[in-house]
């Protein structure tokens, strides 16, 4: 009972922080996927990803949450913090009197009285990560262009720098999927571009009962500044997506766990751990450090 | 609408579990490019302070046939230190599954379709059999997926993996499915697979990669 009450508490501050302060941050979130029929419009303040793949399938972006966004972030955990640190002294103090009340007393209402609350410190705290706030879900449905084996993507998003998360569907029992959790991909979205990530490609064979290394279960195929692209983007400026590497994130969704393969002249590995090879070179040493 | 949310609240709950084991944010790259891990520091433990379990077995087919269930991880060269922070890490990104393989709608990934999440759906065809369906098969795909990310973290980590006896591998593993294990007791055997994987290199039982 515990545990379910201190994830509700969870959920809520969850629902709290993803409560839509405007049309603009809703649209961000992913309300704004582009179907088969109107016009592209590119809306004051707003930008656009687009990408291809041969399957329909559900996708997660991660945008990076800018300075102003984790201060806020920090200050309703502070508050959060404070109203469940309180509510959790009420109940200690209530359990507390009962305990006292109960001793040798074999009434029904102390057999089953309450357990004593978790107790709740900065370091046992729950609350959600920022990251899950900007988690940006891309669904199979609508495409904004169809073919057989050919689909196209597009979502009106806030401006901002995204990771390609993974692929990952919401299903009535919880996240199914694949993260790239281990390593992924990072890339620019402007203000007022539409921003061509590519192609997004995926191994059926990856799940198995033993996976294999050399074996991912998706990977980008850049886009390049020649790439075709629909009709209905002719007149907006798009542009190709400049990957960058992107460090490990959580599992936030509980789900398989697997990490964008090796780009050359972007990202590499050295064992787990991700080389960013747009980053600037370490400085040299000099004499006294 | 009620989708959306239910994917929050389901991935905040596993997203606290995965908080609770040190996971923490992306990092920036620093100077040089290479991207800091998430792992948190784990507490200072003295190696001497664990026990080294039994690990001396005669293969034969029928054990061989169950080295993907019972294994653990070995890196030559590898203190106790780096290969407790290392499993902890990979503990962080294995527990805290809460989807079951009940995904009776056809939102399940097509490319993952053939696996056993994605074929009980095909199956069952309806969400109204979720929670028959968890409690019949919930439990072993969420010991899997542990199985699963142990493998692909510990491996790309550079260890390799060594299969052992069941009754071996029991001494100090543990499978998670319908109940998570206590922290005190994840923590010893943590310990002692952490123990292993920085101890003498095993010399039969290696599983390809």
């Amino acid at each position: 009972m515990k545990r379910l009450s201190s994830l509700a508490a969870a959920g809520a501050a969850l629902l709290a922080l993803a409560a839509p302060a405007s049309a603009a941050s809703a649209a961000a979130r992913g309300d704004d996927q582009v179907g088969q029929r109107g016009d592209v419009r590119m809306l004051p303040g707003m930008s656009y990803i687009f990408f291809r793949s041969a399957e329909r399938l559900d996708v997660q972006f991660v945008r990076e949450a800018s300075a102003a966004e984790r201060a806020e972030y920090q200050a309703a955990r502070d508050a959060a913090y404070v109203q469940a640190r309180s509510r959790f002294e009420r109940q200690f103090a209530r359990w507390q009197r009962e305990e006292t009340q109960c001793r040798g007393n074999d009434a029904a209402y102390c057999r089953y009285r309450p357990d004593r609350p978790a107790d709740v410190t900065p370091e046992t705290f729950a609350y959600p990560p920022l990251e899950m706030v900007n988690m940006l879900p891309i669904a199979r449905n609508p495409q904004f262009t169809r073919a057989e084996g050919e689909y196209t993507y597009l979502m009106a998003v806030r401006p901002g720098t995204y990771i390609l998360y993974g692929a990952i569907a919401a299903t009535d029992d919880g996240p199914v999927g694949v993260c790239l959790c281990m390593g992924s991909v990072r890339f620019d979205v402007p203000e007022g571009r539409i921003v061509d990530v590519g192609e997004i490609r995926y191994s059926p064979d990856r799940t198995r009962e033993v996976p294999r290394r050399n074996m991912t279960s998706q990977f980008l195929v850049p886009a390049t500044a020649d790439s075709p692209r629909p009709d209905r983007l002719a007149g907006l400026t798009v542009v190709p997506a400049e990957l960058r590497a992107a460090g490990k994130m959580p599992n936030f969704s509980a789900v398989e766990i697997d990490r964008h393969p090796p780009i050359e002249g972007v990202l590499a590995y050295e064992r787990d751990r991700v080389v960013d090879l747009r980053a600037e070179p370490a400085p040299a040493a000099t004499a006294g450090n | 609408m009620l989708p959306k949310v239910a994917l929050l609240c389901a991935a905040a709950c596993a997203a606290l579990v995965s908080a609770a084991a040190g996971a923490e944010p992306p990092r920036t790259p620093r100077p040089g490019g290479v991207i800091a891990a998430p792992a948190g520091t784990p507490a200072r433990v003295d190696p001497a302070s664990i026990p080294m379990p039994e690990l001396a077995f005669q293969p034969t087919p029928e054990i061989a046939s169950n080295y993907g269930k019972y294994h653990f991880f070995h890196r030559a060269g590898t203190d106790f230190d780096a290969a407790y922070a290392d499993i902890l890490e990979c503990d962080g990104y294995s527990r805290g599954f809460t989807n079951s393989p009940s995904t009776g709608d056809a939102r399940v990934p097509a490319p993952y379709a053939g696996t056993l999440a994605g074929g009980i759906g095909g199956v069952l065809g309806a969400s109204i059999a979720s929670g028959i369906a968890d409690a019949i098969w919930g439990s072993s795909e969420r010991r899997r997926l542990r199985r699963v990310n142990m493998r692909t973290c510990m491996e790309f980590k550079g260890y390799r993996a060594y299969g052992l006896p069941e009754r071996l591998w029991d001494q100090f593993n543990f499978t998670e499915g319908m109940t998570a294990v206590d922290a005190p007791r994840r923590a010893r055997l943590l310990q002692i697979q952490a123990r292993v994987a920085s101890g003498p290199t095993p010399t039969v039982g290696e599983l390809a990669q």
